[in-house]
């Protein structure tokens, strides 16, 4: 895993008073705000749910233009992975996500952040990074997996998901944005 | 939730099949929540392309876009299409394309602008919650705005006999836009592969004496093979409320296959239903040679307005040339509106054309629909709480029709609100008995129709009521249910034989039969007039005394004796 970070940011607030008022006790119990904000300035892989762990609270995630961020593909994590911001998640390079797969379950990838901005140029990309293809003259894998048909001079057929196929290649990843 | 701005390109396309013979990967997700959509970028899910001789493309993918506030995002940059079709050798369908759909999650308004499925076997609530009734819930729904092409899928669900097909069921309106569609041709049954038969309740068949299919039914009957041969499939499903998919040709020999049936789409909209597209649940052809038709679906739509000028078609696909094949079925189209039509489309459920014999034509209605709205309840209003009523009510209901038909009416209680208990349905078509015009001669739209319970109900209990009206000049089938109200069987208590008299000495004797329907007692209460506002009268001396107050019984007549120093106010100025 690799970090590089050109602005780490810290806000350390503690809150904590007790005050009485005729008798009743009003407890203001103590918050605290710990986010980091990251900038992704060259290659860098978080690539399972150890590695999210390890940035702590992210506050903002900016991947600077002609510059890659890998998500997902290492250790499967089941029910996929999360990456939650509390600030601004900003993509001016690439982010490559890859499918949580293990045998027949799959899971995408989550960016939770306030607000997100892919500007020109930007991207996001899950493409062919879903459930395998069936090697040669097997099935694929997968819910809405193709099926290899030995009888009609092995061929394969088109996976189907959002729309009707009929065998699995490649099925790209899920993933989501929140904000 | 905040704000997700997209200039950029989100994608996450299936790959494509190797050089040769691979299957392309169906295309991915996109699922984006957030307060506001914003940006010209992209949204790609596209479906991989099959490898060179003979590999399979793959379907789309999914977009979904849940936004509560704000989109200026263009919708027409989400795109979920499929891998570019390929011919192969055993499988005879094109993959389809994917869905991308944006919802407003606040207004629960659904614009689909290129590609969408409803699939029978899920739903939707009004909360966006998953359901798996095949009803999809939403407020307006949006199929394109007029400049692109935008296409909905209905795609079916169940099991033969009766694979039905989804439902819209909106709050709002449904567009259909110029140069979009609602495309259910070829979604039905499957057709036969070669020399086998179709599938569905009323399929065609493979004839191996002349080597050919026939049609499948559906609204019509299939078209029969040549002389000798099989028949063409029946025609099933219900004619003025029809749900089901059309059934598929039977297969051809040589490698030919029939014609797939055609889909089914149910929308009912409180609001309009605007045509300016294509509906289309058309049958396949088959594809060359010797299958049978497949037979077309179904189109049933009911809204309070229809208007434009688009096509609904449900025509039953071609049989395949030479071989003496037949064509498939007509589908079936059923449209009712409440209010008004100005649609001025085309409606066709056509027979399709065999080598041998085409299919019969289908069923083809757009009628108002009749309404009948409950009023009251023993003459109280049934708007409110629930209403109290004798154990013989009166029911009155307006039954109206924008085409000025006069209906029939029907009132049907129950003790429950599914209308499983004690159920009885008092149909003025049948008997004119307890109706006010005393026979079945039809109101005219607009009147006030009255029924009266002929069998006393049971006593202290909860019923529930609705009622539905036909029109025999019109649609001449019995309308939806109206809302359902509810009322207790608990008559009001009656004062009888009321007189009062005062003597010379102020004295006010009142003399009264008090009498309920279903009780067998009741309280009387006595007020008095004190010059100003009404008191309730005690015993205490000077302002009335009771000799028989209380509970008097069903139909017991009792009496009361006050005395009130307002004299000439005795007939007005006391009250029980």
């Amino acid at each position: 895993m690799k970090h590089f970070f050109t602005n780490h940011h810290r806000l350390f607030v503690i809150l904590l008073a007790i005050f009485l008022v005729g008798g009743l006790m009003i407890k203001i119990t103590s918050q605290s705000v710990l986010a980091t904000d990251y900038t992704i300035s060259s290659p860098t892989t978080w690539d399972n749910a150890d590695d999210i762990s390890a940035l702590g609270e992210i506050g903002n995630l900016t991947i600077n233009n002609g510059v890659t961020l890998t998500v997902g593909g290492g250790t499967y994590d089941s029910g996929g992975l999360t990456i939650t911001g509390t600030g601004t998640l900003t993509v001016n390079g690439t982010i490559t996500v890859n499918g949580e797969i293990s045998g027949s379950d799959g899971y995408g990838i989550t960016f939770n952040f306030a607000t997100v901005t892919i500007n020109a140029g930007g991207t996001i990309n899950g493409d062919g990074k879903g459930f395998a293809g069936g090697a040669v003259a097997t099935d694929g894998i997968g819910p809405g997996k193709g099926i290899y048909s030995s009888s009609s001079g092995g061929i394969g057929s088109g996976a189907g998901y959002g729309g009707r196929g009929n065998t699995l290649q490649l099925l790209a990843v899920l993933f989501m944005v929140r904000a | 939730m905040g704000t997700i701005t997209i200039d950029g390109i989100v994608t996450s396309n299936g790959a494509n099949g190797s050089t040769y013979r691979g299957g392309g990967g169906s295309g991915g997700g996109v699922n984006i929540v957030c307060a506001t959509i914003a940006g010209g970028g992209t949204i790609t899910a596209t479906g991989g392309t099959g490898g060179n001789d003979g590999g399979s493309s793959a379907g789309g993918g999914r977009i979904s876009v849940k936004y509560s506030s704000t989109n200026t995002f263009d919708m027409t940059k989400a795109t979920a299409t499929s891998g570019t079709a390929k011919y192969g050798f055993t499988n005879y369908r094109t993959p389809m394309s994917g869905t991308a759909i944006f919802i407003n999650t606040t207004t629960d308004d659904a614009f689909v602008y290129k590609t969408f499925s409803l699939e029978a076997a899920t739903g939707t609530d009004l909360n966006q919650a998953d359901t798996s009734d095949g009803v999809f819930f939403f407020h307006n729904f949006t199929l394109g705005d007029g400049s692109n092409v935008a296409t909905l899928y209905p795609l079916p669900a169940g099991s033969s006999p009766t694979s039905f097909g989804p439902t819209l069921n909106l709050t709002g309106n449904l567009m259909v836009a110029a140069n979009s569609t609602i495309a259910g041709n070829g979604l039905g049954y499957n057709a036969g592969l070669t020399t086998a038969n179709g599938y569905g309740p009323g399929n065609g068949v493979y004839d191996a004496v002349n080597g050919a299919g026939s049609g499948g039914g559906h609204g019509g009957a299939g078209g029969n093979t040549a002389a000798g041969g099989g028949n063409g499939g029946d025609a099933y499903d219900s004619a003025t409320n029809p749900t089901l998919i059309g059934s598929g040709g039977g297969g051809g020999s040589g490698g030919w296959w029939g014609g797939d049936g055609g889909g089914a789409i149910t929308t009912v909209s409180a609001g309009q239903v605007n045509i300016a597209g294509t509906i289309n649940m058309g049958g396949n052809n088959s594809p060359l040679y010797r299958g049978g038709g497949g037979a077309g679906g179904t189109v049933n739509i009911s809204a309070n307005t229809i208007i434009g000028a688009g096509s609904v078609s449900a025509n039953g696909g071609t049989g395949g040339n030479d071989g003496g094949s037949g064509g498939g079925g007509g589908g079936r189209i059923a449209m009712y509106y409440i209010t008004s039509s100005s649609y001025s489309g085309t409606r066709t459920v056509a027979g399709g054309s065999g080598s041998a014999n085409a299919g019969a034509t289908g069923t083809n209605y757009l009628y108002a629909e009749a309404v009948s709205t409950p009023v009251s309840v023993d003459g109280v209003a049934v708007a409110g709480s629930p209403t109290a009523s004798g154990t013989s009510p009166a029911f009155i209901v307006t039954p109206t029709e924008a085409a000025s038909n006069p209906m029939n009416v029907k009132i049907q209680i129950a003790t429950d609100s599914g209308f499983t208990a004690n159920v009885q349905t008092f149909d003025q078509s049948s008997s004119g008995t307890g109706w006010t015009n005393a026979n079945t001669t039809p109101y005219a739209t607009g009147t006030s129709a009255t029924y009266t319970v002929q069998s006393p109900l049971t006593a202290k209990t909860t019923y529930f009521w609705r009622t539905s009206a036909k029109a025999p000049a019109g649609m001449n089938d019995w309308g939806d249910w109206s809302t359902t109200y509810s009322f207790l069987t608990n008559a009001k208590p009656q004062i009888t034989s009321f007189t009062a008299s005062q003597d010379s000495a102020g004295l006010v004797n009142i003399s009264y039969t008090l009498s309920d329907e279903d009780d067998s007692s009741a309280t009387v209460s006595f007020q008095y007039w004190d010059g100003a506002q009404y008191q309730e009268a005690t015993t205490t001396t000077g302002e009335g005394s009771k000799t028989s107050g209380a509970s008097p019984g069903t139909d017991q007549t009792g009496t009361w004796t006050g005395k009130t120093d307002y004299n000439t106010q005795y007939s007005t100025g006391m009250k029980i």
